[in-house]
């Protein structure tokens, strides 16, 4: 990698984690769980990745990004759906874990056989 | 099941303070961690397959973690019952952006986007409370 997009990542890395710390606050002061939960599926990796993106590549390259995005967001519905399951029978650190494996599956999985 | 007299949203400002400093470390951690293996698998295999990882799910095993070590196990199901509604909302989220960035430029897109966002959760958000409050009775919370 070169020291150039070294220092995207970096940035990437600073502002995705600025983002998630911000919408946490936000599902934190709101109530009840069900709706601050929405917030735990905001768009704060998206946000902070696309802006970045098209600092640094421009508008096109943040259109294919959203492309891929389509994917890993149906991924996540099914990780959320997973979890739900989960839930009933593990702690969160295991039902999170196990559901990693669907959304990899339905992300990664879909974009293969649909785009490829 | 929708508890009575729950409101539809309510706000509580005091909650950020009881918010433990190490808890925001963590999703700040999660949050980097996750947008720098974005941005290498972006990197290496290009920015269409890195988009995939735009919408991986950083905050919640966090937050789920977090809530049913400090509060109860049924209140992080009933948080990720609301991190369904936003994932599908997410969907449109990258729908919008991939949409208007060739109408409108990718600054206005986001921007749509994210208030497009908000707008479908809580859209999906309302549909599922009346659609609870009509299949279950009220029960007291």
């Amino acid at each position: 990698m070169t020291s150039h997009a070294v220092l995207v990542v970096i940035g990437k890395a600073i502002i995705g984690g600025t983002f998630v710390v911000l919408f946490a606050l936000l599902g934190q002061v709101l109530y009840p769980k069900r709706f601050s939960g929405l917030f735990s599926a905001a768009p704060s990796i998206a946000v902070a990745g696309l802006i970045i993106t098209v600092v640094d590549k421009g508008d096109h390259e943040a259109t294919l990004g959203a492309i891929g995005m389509m994917f890993g967001a149906v991924g996540f519905v099914v990780f959320a759906l997973c979890v739900r399951a989960l839930l009933v029978r593990y702690n969160a650190v295991v039902a999170s874990s196990l559901a990693c494996i669907a959304w990899a599956v339905v992300a990664i999985g879909g974009y293969l056989v649909i785009l490829r | 099941m929708t508890k009575r007299n729950e409101p539809f949203v309510g706000v509580s400002f005091c909650a950020v303070r009881a918010v433990p400093r190490g808890d925001l470390v963590i999703r700040f951690v999660f949050g980097a961690g996750i947008s720098v293996i974005a941005a290498i698998i972006s990197y290496v295999f290009g920015a269409r397959f890195g988009g995939i990882f735009l919408a991986f799910p950083a905050i919640l095993p966090a937050t789920l973690t977090l809530i049913e070590k400090e509060e109860s196990k049924r209140k992080a199901e009933d948080d990720d019952i609301g991190a369904i509604l936003g994932a599908a909302a997410l969907i449109v989220f990258g729908g919008l952006v991939w949409w208007l960035i060739p109408i409108i430029g990718a600054p206005g897109a986001i921007a749509v986007a994210v208030f497009g966002w908000l707008s479908a959760a809580v859209l999906f958000y309302a549909v599922l409370r009346v659609v609870s409050s009509r299949r279950s009775p009220q029960v007291e919370s």
